[in-house]
């Protein structure tokens, strides 16, 4: 077990004024390449910068890179699981089998998938601005959703072109990505889950590690694989330790620039409700699985993410309340405010943008836990209650102007949306109603039993009772009762008779009251502050300071380095023969057969590797780039004490954890009998001809 | 969830310490500020009243309270704290716990096991004989010198009285050492349950609630030589309606508080422990609730469980939002400055103590997990594993001088533990199962796969093969077995090739490894710097205060009163027609059959359960509620959401107890659950 007492605090800066080696997650627009260049000794130029973000590919919540010209892409296993267990049936079980395929024909399209390169970024900084004004609480978050939809709006309806309004610094810079978007994207490839996922639970977020966390997925345009103008090169050599690496990918969200109040709210409101009820969901989830093996197929994929959130906020939580690492948070904040108020200009343009901030903080205690269960976590994950949802939400939002809409459905984001209920996928009623039911009973449960929201969510039933006649009734597991409703629009949706549509109808309301109530008392004056204290660093620190994570593309540089815990040398690297070693026969610990009949693999090849850059949940499935950029891995986790990334980098413990194209090329070949992938990877006719 | 409105009363707050408010403490028989009380509250309260109420009220060495109310031994206490009793009785085709125990005759009465009553006798003040033991010793020697002589102080006392049990509290957080002699019953036996329905009705959505609508009522007997104890210091019942703003006192063994602990203490509560209990029970809630989805017996052998984890889980969350209050930490804060202030020339030691405990903290920080998970944790709640490991350490214990066992096998001790050992108890494997899963992948989980404690207990095995293994092969559910091993001892231990036994033989050196640097760097040093402080306290202010809570008989007196939340007036009594309003048909919210079946004959304006200003914390369970006359009219079994706060201050505002009225008990065995026999013997009235 990690403890805490490794933080050397000097090292430590938490948001202040530069950022350390190996610190930052920097937009491409804003990369520090002369700094980098001179601590690495490497060579990246505008050149290197584009080639790279040309393959470099978004994947959903994960990232990817492509690694041949017929479209092939690389990530992780964890980030095709969904995909797999929707191809998947309890006899059929890609899991545990793993997805092979013998030809390009035999690769099968992953239901919802999209890929997408990013093709350009636009400053639009003062048009949003100036959309916004002077507005305040939820006015002004609705001018600049109504601008930003305007603005993405004018990309036009091209179905392969995808524009999103990206906001940096917390409101400090808004800016255009444009993407070239595939969306019809096939697994390739992906292993057993016992080896992409070796050491499960326990492992996770621990390193030394053990684990074939890769997958290959191929774009399609029309039957034949997509014709990319560019591609990176795939890397098999063995690693060396201290050699400099770029990992580049889509970091999903950090709270670096949130202020001292915010992390306490965090600790003290948001990650209890979260931890608390991840945890019982965990457990039921457990128990649920263990009443059968098709019960255990069924609740895996689910259970693997809740554990995977559970692990990481866990990890957050101790940085919240690791003493020396808020000292580190508090040194920052306090330099950054005397130097506000040290400057006359500066005081009277931004006033006191963290007063503001911290006088928000009990509404968002207050208002948080309704809105939380009313409307961020509705439907408990169920994912017929998330197309209901949709399906209802669409049918009035499409009727409004485009500017009025509620920002998920707007014209450049009703795409997604609507592939996301369309799409065909496979549902599992049991597990929809162990997830609605326990959604109903935790929105009990916080926001009490007398309380009319819900009374009027109940009515007289049970949590469990409702739960299981909105499942048992509802039509919506059918893609075409869907695509009717989704077409039919409101007056279909006021017609319809399925419970699940009554149910989301009925609770619209509700869910839109404690939208508007959060926008308008903690959402609204929050970023309105955030803005300024954005500026505010702008002033004191100019363009040396990255923007928080933002699930877009980033490149983050550092080296392949191990760490220093409890006075003991955690190398950066682990072999197959560590595996076979760990390898104990009993599950998570136990090897898929393919790999336990024999050893074929070269046991001295590198399995995982440990680097020191700065990557967080999203980052998954980013290419590893040796200075060349070539990829030489795939991102794929970070270390327990990582998880503080949320609130500061920590050069001496933040490590992101690595599985290497070396092992990816060994697996294939000597495991996989994959010669063909191996061989479209090295670009050669056959085996061997692997570049430097 | 409310939040608990701390900042209210701060002023009536009892911080580090100063005056009591109104209604606030959970005073010792031996320092109940009657004067006061009877000024404030026009009652008459002498030491002949305080003598008769101590020697009515019982404690439950399962964790409640209780009380005596017939001459021939007849208790009163709530059904959840018979729950497990009448759990054990109940089977797929007679579920007793469901449908109620009732019985016609004394001989269907049924010996609850591992139940013991405890009536207390006298309060002897030891502590210059504790402090003189662990003076000038620090660390685990310091626990140990203290333990040795409280150990020989209880054992001086009672010896092998069969009749008596003897136990030093420490009181103040060590200020005083307090030699409790108590009259023991250990021979316990069910009486009367009404239907679990009507009790937990509003299941866990309600609990902590008010108004409130549970018939959390039970009767138990205690019993000598296979007869009828004879009480004649019996309580009185009093089933007439409790009225707005009388008097009223509890008293009960309220089990713990945190009202004394310094700030760094509470912060340890906040970030640490109550977070980690949190998750805990979460799971453990999860794992229970879907377990109980997959059929009808697993529904009923989890339930009582159930009840309670969500219970504990509860109570944490709303501790936990009591110190997510930064306002409530800030004035603790300056309280603990103040008293720094008023300690004149004890300020450097008082501030080195405080500072000594703080370093605790963090060592806790470090061990905490491996402290709960191997040692204080251990087992999650499987009974076959308490067996286990009691059996394998009492034969270690035993073959040891008394000043050198851990504390729990002290020769004073050993009865107790003997017949909660050897007690036959029914076993429910299934349940086992799953408790040893969950006890086996959380340790790995919070210890690491890698940890060598975590792979003497799981070897190559995974959690679930090794649990599913244990359960199925012991023999330790036979009540002969484990006499066998009790009365074996080291050799038989040694021998047996049971697989539990064995595991916790495995496990012991590491456990007891992880206790001995407990110990060492926690316990030690913040007891023993606990008494600098106490003594500190006591200078500045004197002693009149009351001590935090330890499960030990306290008294507590107020108001039957309502509160205002949200600018809403609570009333203080609910009435049964109530409880036919909130009733949905929806589980929680189901009326039980035999309930709902005699709803016509039940009076409506039945005062069913009433809100009182008292002072109480979990362990008050069963508590008698008694009027100014010190007559039963009621019995505690729960406090307010705001009460969770109590744990750490009492907020006259809005901290409130929750009692079932005696009146709606003795309604309940008239009129539903057709009891005249019992009603007679409560009201001292020939017997039908």
């Amino acid at each position: 077990m990690i403890r805490r007492a490794l933080i050397a605090i000097a090292a430590f800066t938490g948001v202040a004024s530069s950022a350390h080696a190996g610190e930052g997650m920097w937009t491409f627009d804003g990369f520090p390449a002369a700094r980098v260049n001179r601590e690495l000794g490497t060579r990246v130029d505008g050149a290197w910068l584009d080639r790279v973000r040309a393959g470099s590919v978004k994947l959903g919540g994960c990232s990817a890179s492509l690694v041949s010209p017929d479209g092939l892409i690389l990530t992780n296993n964890h980030c095709v699981d969904t995909c797999k267990q929707q191809l998947s049936t309890p006899e059929r079980n890609y899991g545990r089998t793993g997805f092979l395929t013998a030809s390009r024909a035999e690769e099968r399209r992953c239901p919802g998938m999209v890929a997408e390169f990013l093709t350009g970024i636009e400053d639009v900084t003062p048009r949003v601005r100036t959309a916004i004004g002077t507005a305040t609480g939820q006015a002004r978050i609705k001018a600049r959703d109504a601008e930003i939809a305007a603005i993405e709006g004018a990309c036009g309806s091209d179905a392969k072109v995808r524009c999103q309004v990206v906001d940096l610094y917390r409101g400090g810079q808004f800016k255009l990505y444009r993407y070239r978007k595939y969306d019809d994207v096939r697994l390739a490839f992906a292993p057993e889950d016992a080896i992409a996922n070796f050491g499960g639970d326990p492992d996770n977020f621990s390193f030394p590690r053990f684990a074939l966390d890769a997958a290959f997925v191929r774009v399609y345009e029309g039957e034949a694989p997509g014709r990319t103008p560019f591609n990176l090169r795939w890397n098999a050599a063995r690693p060396s330790a201290g050699a400099p690496v770029f990992v580049v990918g889509n970091p999903g969200a950090t709270q670096r620039l949130q202020t001292l109040d915010q992390l306490r709210t965090t600790q003290d409101v948001v990650l209890p409700i979260d931890q608390l009820t991840r945890s019982e969901l965990r457990g039921r989830l457990i128990a649920f699985g263990e009443r059968s093996p098709e019960n255990a197929f069924i609740a895996g994929d689910t259970l693997y993410g809740v554990e995977n959130s559970y692990k990481r906020a866990r990890g957050q939580m101790r940085a919240l309340t690791d003493a020396r690492f808020m000292a580190g948070k508090q040194a920052a904040e306090a330099e950054l405010r005397r130097k506000v108020a040290a400057s006359p200009k500066l005081k009277a343009e931004l006033g006191d943008p963290w007063a503001d901030i911290a006088a928000v903080q009990d509404d968002y205690a207050e208002v948080y836990p309704a809105y939380h269960f009313l409307e961020l976590r509705a439907g408990g994950g169920s994912s017929l209650h998330g197309w209901a949802r949709a399906i209802v939400r669409a049918a009035t939002e499409r009727a409004k102007p485009n500017g009025e809409r509620l920002p998920e459905f707007t014209q450049s984001r009703l795409p997604s949306t609507q592939r996301s209920v369309l799409e065909a996928r496979p549902v599992y009623p049991a597990l929809d109603e162990l997830e609605l039911s326990y959604w109903l009973s935790k929105t009990r449960e916080f926001l009490t039993v007398d309380d009319p929201q819900v009374k009027r969510l109940l009515g007289r039933d049970s949590p469990e009772v409702l739960a299981r006649r909105l499942v048992a009734g509802t039509r919506l597991g059918d893609p075409a009762e869907r695509k009717r409703l989704w077409e039919g629009g409101l007056a279909a949706v006021q017609a319809s008779d399925d419970p699940l549509i009554r149910f989301a109808l009925a609770a619209d309301a509700d869910a839109r009251r404690v939208r508007a109530a959060w926008e308008e008392r903690v959402a609204g004056p929050t970023d309105a502050a955030a803005e300024r204290i954005a500026r505010a660093r702008f002033a004191v620190y100019g363009d040396r300071v990255y923007p928080d994570a933002t699930g877009t593309l980033r490149i983050t540089y550092g080296r392949i380095e191990g760490w220093r815990q409890d006075g003991r040398l955690i190398g950066p690297f682990t072999t197959f023969a560590g595996l076979y070693d760990r390898a104990t026969g009993a599950p998570p610990f136990e090897l898929p057969e393919r790999w336990s009949a024999s050893r074929r693999v070269d046991p001295q090849t590198v399995l995982d590797m440990t680097l020191s850059t700065d990557t967080i949940g999203g980052s998954s499935g980013s290419p590893a780039l040796n200075a060349a950029g070539e990829v030489i891995g795939a991102n794929f986790d970070s270390t327990f004490l990582s998880q503080r990334n949320a609130f500061g980098y920590d050069p001496t413990v933040n490590r992101s954890v690595i599985v290497t194209a070396e092992a990816i090329t060994e697996a294939l070949r000597k495991v996989y009998g994959q010669e063909r992938l191996v061989a479209e990877l090295t670009g050669a006719g056959g085996a061997g001809s692997m570049r430097p | 969830m409310t939040r608990p409105a701390f900042a209210i009363a701060f002023a009536a707050l009892l911080a580090v310490a100063g005056p009591a408010a109104a209604g606030e403490g959970m005073w010792t028989f031996d320092g109940f500020p009657a004067q006061r009380v009877n000024r404030e509250f026009g009652t008459a309260v002498d030491q002949a009243w305080l003598d008769r109420v101590q020697a009515g009220a019982v404690r439950l060495a399962g964790g409640c309270s209780a009380s005596l109310v017939s001459p021939e031994g007849l208790v009163l206490t709530n059904q959840h704290c018979a729950r497990a009793c009448a759990q054990t009785f109940s089977t797929p085709e007679n579920d007793v716990l469901a449908t109620g125990f009732s019985t016609r005759s004394r001989e269907e009465e049924r010996t609850c096991p591992g139940q013991q009553a405890e009536v207390l006798l006298t309060i002897e003040d030891v502590t210059p004989r504790v402090t003189a033991a662990g003076r000038g010793k620090t660390g685990q020697a310091y626990v140990q010198a203290r333990d040795a002589a409280i150990g020989a102080i209880e054992q001086a006392s009672c010896g092998d009285d069969p009749k008596l049990r003897c136990q030093v509290v420490t009181l103040h957080r060590g200020g005083q050492y307090k030699l409790h002699r108590f009259r023991k019953y250990s021979d316990v036996r069910l009486v009367w349950t009404p239907e679990h329905q009507a009790v937990v009705f509003g299941g866990d959505p309600d609990n902590f609630n008010f108004p409130r609508y549970a018939l959390d009522a039970a009767f138990l007997r205690v019993y000598e030589d296979g007869r009828p104890a004879s009480t004649p210091g019996h309580l009185s019942w009093s089933p007439r309606a409790p009225r707005e703003q009388e008097p009223v006192f509890v008293v009960g063994n309220p089990g713990s508080t945190s009202r004394l602990k310094t700030v760094a203490q509470l912060e340890a509560e906040r970030d640490q422990q109550l977070p980690a209990a949190i998750k805990r029970l979460s799971e453990l809630r999860g794992r229970m609730i879907a377990f109980a989805d997959a059929g009808e017996d697993n529904r009923r052998i989890t339930r009582d469980a159930l009840r309670g984890v969500e219970n504990n889980l509860k109570s944490a969350v709303g501790r936990h939002a009591a110190l997510g209050d930064r306002r409530f930490l800030a004035e603790r804060r300056a309280g603990e400055l103040r008293f720094l202030e008023r300690t004149g020339d004890d300020r450097a030691a008082v501030a080195k103590a405080v500072t000594a405990i703080a370093a605790a903290q963090d060592a806790a920080v470090d061990l905490g997990p491996a402290y709960e998970w191997l040692e204080s944790g251990a087992g999650q709640g499987s009974v076959l594993w308490g067996y286990a490991r009691t059996l394998v350490r009492a034969a270690a214990e035993r073959a040891k001088p008394a000043a050198q066992r851990m504390p729990e096998y002290a020769e004073s001790r050993l009865s107790l533990l003997e017949k909660r050992t050897l007690d036959p108890r029914r076993i429910e494997p299934a349940l086992e199962e799953l408790y040893l899963r969950f006890w086996l992948s959380k340790t790995r989980e919070a210890l690491g796969t890698d940890a060598g404690e975590v792979q003497a207990l799981l070897g190559r095995e995974s959690p679930e093969a090794l649990a599913a293994r244990l359960v199925s092969s012991t023999r330790l559910a036979d009540p002969a077995f484990r006499r066998a091993l009790w009365e074996g001892g080291p050799a038989a231990v040694r021998a047996s090739t049971d697989p539990l036994i064995q595991l916790a033989i495995r496990a012991d050196g590491d456990a007891r490894r992880v206790r001995n640097l407990w110990e060492e760097r926690v316990e030690g040093p913040t007891d023993r710097n606990g008494e600098i402080l106490a003594q500190a306290r006591f200078k500045a202010f004197g002693d009149t205060t009351y001590p935090d809570a330890t499960f030990s008989p306290r008294i507590s007196f107020g108001r039957v009163e309502g509160w205002s939340q949200g600018g809403r007036r609570v009333p203080a009594l609910t009435r049964i027609s109530g409880l036919w309003t909130r009733a949905t048909g929806a589980p929680p919210f189901d009326l039980a059959p035999r309930l709902a079946a005699a709803r016509d004959r039940l009076d409506p304006d039945t005062v069913y359960t009433l809100a009182t200003s008292n002072d109480i914390v979990g362990g008050n369970s069963g508590s008698p509620l008694l009027d100014a006359q010190g007559r039963v009219i009621g019995a505690i079994f729960d406090g307010n959401l705001p009460s969770l706060g109590g744990a750490y201050g009492y907020n006259l505002a809005t901290n409130r107890a929750v009692a079932v009225s005696a009146m709606a008990v003795q309604e309940a065995l008239e009129k539903v659950y057709d009891q005249p026999r019992l009603v007679a013997e409560l009201n001292g009235t020939p017997r039908p």
